[in-house]
């Protein structure tokens, strides 16, 4: 059997003694018989425990008016009186919710979620109706993302103490599901009493803190998690009767809630060590207290657990995660931002808003029927002392129309930023016009807009303004003309400068720099190459700050450091192509655009 | 009820601390933003601040909570002037919150459902900004808060006067609160109208050094255990807040400010070129309070300097030239004028 799969039971066992405690389980698994297995097990424990069951589900696209509560329309009008419809939530007081396909559920209700595992209940404030509703739940987030760039967003990763992968199970692993029924032996209530009673020790505290530190976890609400799950695990240890959690215990607590967070591990010693910045031994050298606080006895303990509970998760897991994390960490402000936008005309419906339907905007006739509901009363009576002979069933106002919205996915805008300074003239500008060209074909087929950018002499021209039009494209890229100096630190400020105005627009901005990377012209105009490289270097730490894709093409016959040195702080993707031809060179780009 | 994490519980994090007892202190520095990192205690803090407001005195009942000697700027009802001398109560300042997916209806009043379909008859219910009135709105996630809501919010929180319009009825009543927002920055960027309404702008950190995560970790475990017992033993320390913050109202009226500072307020913002005259203002407000809640006399360059950081930093347009965070730059601007 393996072993792993007792470190799951435990984690469903935790969850459906305490759901609210635990805040939630990050499960990553495709779908298949293991997740059936884990998920079948965890509603034998929650029957057990008597948790609402079967455990409801929040689908991804749920609206507000379902998560939260509204008007029930068709109530309303049988009673003439307003009832309001409780949302999901407010069904999930003191129980288990699953999230499948949490990595694609949205920042909007995530949040929603988020305030309900925080506060233990959740405020409603919809349709005349305000209430607090009682909401402590534990989330279950299936999580099924196979690539880097998806994952669960990390809010709700935050508030979920413990993270599983049953991926790295095989079916032919598990044991008779006989065995899995052993697990349910304990009471709730006596163990709710006995962990009362228990406490963590001050030497405790101080290890759990130094081990998150070691495993570069700066979030203080994975330490809180791994306290509780330290008291848990001692309360339900029948057979311990002392007021604070063994080393075993503390061991199983990391195991499950720490390690699956690590960003480095401690016996790695590589370069991720020194970016996080405060490493433990620099703090102790600057605090004196704390030298106190965590003497040496802390220490053994501290490696003692640490090594421990390292042993109890399959290292590869391990070493997959801590890269994952690491990633996380890296990326997480990575323009989410433009990614999609709300649209009035095409996308996933995203419920409407108030407003007149006009040209683009279309009526969503539910929801303004459901505005129309509450006032019938009042309407009909004006109407009646209007002596208004016609009387319509339904009296719609103005005040009730509602247009639909939608989500819609951003459009791409391709730029491309061409060097065609003299250097570059030479060291083939028509590859790179052609390889633009190819380019364009392809951006032209996948409905992308596309802008053009050329650098030379001493400035830096947008001679292509966002367009579909591939026409437009071939002609002002045919007319482009060559020679001068190459004004690099321009050019990247030009192209940023158009890939936040873009951004601000709702689209996906990717830049291509085709360029020898040899600048020679200062931002001012002046001519010399070192002012113009520290011009370009500042403008392209500057251009870091926007988060655009972008890739750097180095188009010298050789590949120079001051190329690489820029492209590296904008941090985009270099690709040194010194003899391609221009099918070659817009093969490259399309592979690298397209990973 | 869910008990809330007492303020003076609060490991660290002074700067926050300062900036929020400043905006509750005085109402016209326009409230405080607080934006930071998850699981920073950002909310937990500006929880925390009901605990530490006054009561304030009503008109019985007024579902606006009016003054009652207050002249103008009343609700409909008060404002008509029924009785001269109004019954009066106390009531705790309003901290109230703007829960994410509020429909609009609950956020400004509208016409009462309830009324309308079973008697037919059009009665304004109040909403949340009517709750709010001579309080505090808090608004958790701020950048994930819908746009019309947003545009709602601005409008209203720079005329402190909430219309309603709807079936014929026109309702026009006082929204004079303090905008009290947080949100994490990576999750999307605050409109810069939005961004403007706010007083303060603090930013918040995770503690990096050991004891103050010790320390932290144990506070909140033992809260967790008995939030009752927790709360005994820092209700004491809450109170002395609550302390320095009466006295620190009495003085504030009478805190001055010479020409010294005046001049000192207008050196670092032309130098950081802020935008108008908002800047300037806020900092001086807020330099008042700080003065106020160190019980002097006199604001002195040390209390500018606490609090210039949260009151100009969100003000800075981004300088091409400067990679550096805006508040870094302020900071710098600090040391190189008064040093």
């Amino acid at each position: 059997m393996n072993p792993y799969w007792l470190t799951c039971l435990h984690v469903a066992q935790l969850m459906t003694l305490a759901p609210h405690v635990f805040g939630g389980v990050i499960v990553h698994a495709r779908s298949g018989p293991v997740r059936e297995r884990w998920l079948q097990t965890l509603e034998q424990l929650a029957r057990h425990y008597d948790l609402a069951t079967p455990i409801r589900k929040i689908p991804s696209g749920i609206s507000d008016e379902n998560l939260l509560g509204g008007l029930d329309i068709e109530a309303t009008i049988i009673s003439g009186k307003p009832i309001f419809r409780p949302g999901l939530l407010s069904h999930c007081d003191q129980s288990l919710v699953i999230v499948p396909m949490a990595e694609r559920l949205e920042a909007g209700t995530v949040a929603r979620i988020a305030t309900a595992l925080d506060h233990g209940a959740i405020q409603v404030e919809r349709d005349g109706h305000g209430e607090r509703i009682a909401c402590a739940m534990g989330v279950i987030a299936l999580d099924e993302s196979m690539e880097e760039d998806e994952s669960v967003n990390p809010k709700l990763i935050e508030r979920c103490a413990f993270y599983i992968d049953l991926d790295s199970i095989a079916w032919h692993d598990l044991p008779d599901a006989k065995l899995d029924a052993e697990f349910i032996d304990l009471e709730r209530v006596e163990i709710q009493e006995r962990v009362e009673q228990i406490t963590l020790s001050d030497e405790q505290y101080v290890a759990l803190v130094g081990i998150a530190a070691q495993l570069g976890i700066e979030s203080l609400r994975a330490v809180q998690f791994t306290v509780r799950t330290a008291r848990y695990l001692a309360a339900m240890d029948l057979e311990w009767h002392q007021s604070e959690p063994s080393q075993e215990h503390l061991e199983r607590a990391v195991t499950l809630v720490l390690l699956p967070r690590a960003t480095q591990l401690p016996n790695a010693t590589d370069e991720t060590q020194a970016e996080n910045e405060p490493s433990p031994e620099q703090n102790e050298d600057a605090n004196p207290e704390e030298t106190q606080s965590h003497n040496q006895e802390t220490e053994v303990l501290e490696d003692q657990v640490l090594e421990a509970a390292q042993a109890a998760i399959p290292r590869e897991l391990l070493d997959r995660l801590t890269q994952l994390a690491l990633v996380r960490q890296k990326n997480h402000s990575a323009g989410k931002a433009g990614t999609s936008q709300l649209s009035s005309q095409r996308g996933r419906p995203m419920g409407s808003r108030p407003g007149m339907p006009s040209g683009n905007q279309r009526l969503s006739l539910m929801d303004t029927l459901r505005a129309a509901v509450p006032w019938q009363r009042i309407r009909q009576l004006q109407l009646k002392s209007s002596q208004n002979p016609s009387q319509p069933k339904i009296l719609i106002r103005k005040d009730d129309l509602r247009v639909k919205r939608y989500r819609q996915r951003n459009q791409t805008l391709t730029t491309f930023v061409v060097d065609a300074s003299g250097s570059a003239a030479i060291n083939r500008l028509a590859e790179a016009k052609g390889a633009v060209e190819l380019l364009l074909a392809e951006c032209y087929v996948r409905r992308d807009q596309v802008a053009l950018i050329s650098f030379r002499g001493t400035e830096a021209e947008l001679l292509l303004s966002p367009t579909r039009s591939l026409v437009r494209a071939k002609r002002s890229l045919a007319s482009l003309p060559g020679g001068g100096g190459t004004p690099l630190a321009k050019a990247i400020d030009t192209a940023f400068a158009l890939a936040k105005g873009s951004l601000k627009k709702g689209m996906t901005p990717t830049l291509v720099f085709l360029t020898d990377g040899r600048a020679n012209i200062a931002r001012d105009g002046t001519p010399g190459r070192t002012q113009a490289q520290v011009d370009a270097e500042q403008s392209a730490k500057l251009a870091a700050q926007i988060k655009v894709r972008s890739l750097w093409i180095d188009t010298s016959p050789q590949a120079r450091e001051e190329g690489q040195q820029i492209a590296r702080l904008i941090g985009s993707y270099y690709l040194p192509l010194p003899h391609a031809r221009a099918q070659e060179l817009s093969q490259a780009v399309l592979g690298v655009l397209h990973t | 009820m869910t008990r809330n994490y007492p303020f003076s519980a609060i490991v660290g994090q002074e700067d926050m601390k300062l900036a929020i007892l400043v905006a509750a202190l005085e109402p016209s520095v326009g409230g405080v933003l607080v934006m930071g990192d998850r699981g920073t205690g950002k909310s937990t803090a500006v929880r925390g601040l009901a605990a530490l407001l006054p009561m304030m005195t009503v008109v019985k009942d007024c579902a606006y909570g009016c003054d009652p000697k207050a002249m103008a700027g009343l609700c409909p009802i008060c404002g008509a002037g029924a009785k001269a001398k109004p019954k009066t109560e106390q009531r705790p300042v309003p901290v109230i919150d703007l829960p994410l997916g509020a429909t609009e209806d609950r956020v400004l009043g509208a016409l009462d459902i309830e009324k309308a379909l079973t008697l037919g008859e059009k009665a304004f219910e109040p909403g949340l900004l009517a709750k709010a009135n001579r309080g505090f709105l808090y608004i958790d996630e701020v950048n994930l808060l819908d746009d019309h809501l947003v545009d709602l919010l601005i409008d209203v929180a720079a005329s402190g006067q909430n219309v309603v319009e709807r079936e014929g009825l026109s309702v026009r009543h006082p929204a004079r609160f303090v905008l009290v927002g947080s949100g994490n920055p990576e999750e999307g960027e605050l409109r810069p109208q939005l961004l403007d309404r706010f007083g303060l702008a603090v930013e918040v950190k995770t503690p990096t050094d050991m004891p103050s995560r010790v320390e932290i970790i144990k506070r909140r475990d033992a809260f967790e255990r008995n939030p009752d017992a927790f709360l005994k033993i820092w209700d004491q320390e809450d109170a002395k807040i609550r302390g320095m913050m009466a006295g620190a109202r009495k003085k504030l009226a009478s805190v001055k400010v010479d020409d010294k500072l005046l001049h000192d307020a207008s050196t670092l913002c032309a130098h950081l070129g802020t935008d108008g005259l908002r800047g300037e203002l806020t900092l001086l407000r807020a330099s008042r309070a700080v003065a106020a809640l160190d019980g002097k006399n006199k604001v002195t360059r040390d209390h500018l300097k606490r609090i210039a950081v949260p009151a100009l930093q969100h003000r800075l347009r981004r300088n091409p030239l400067d990679e550096s965070s805006s508040a870094t730059r302020v900071q710098r601007a600090l040391d190189e004028l008064f040093a």
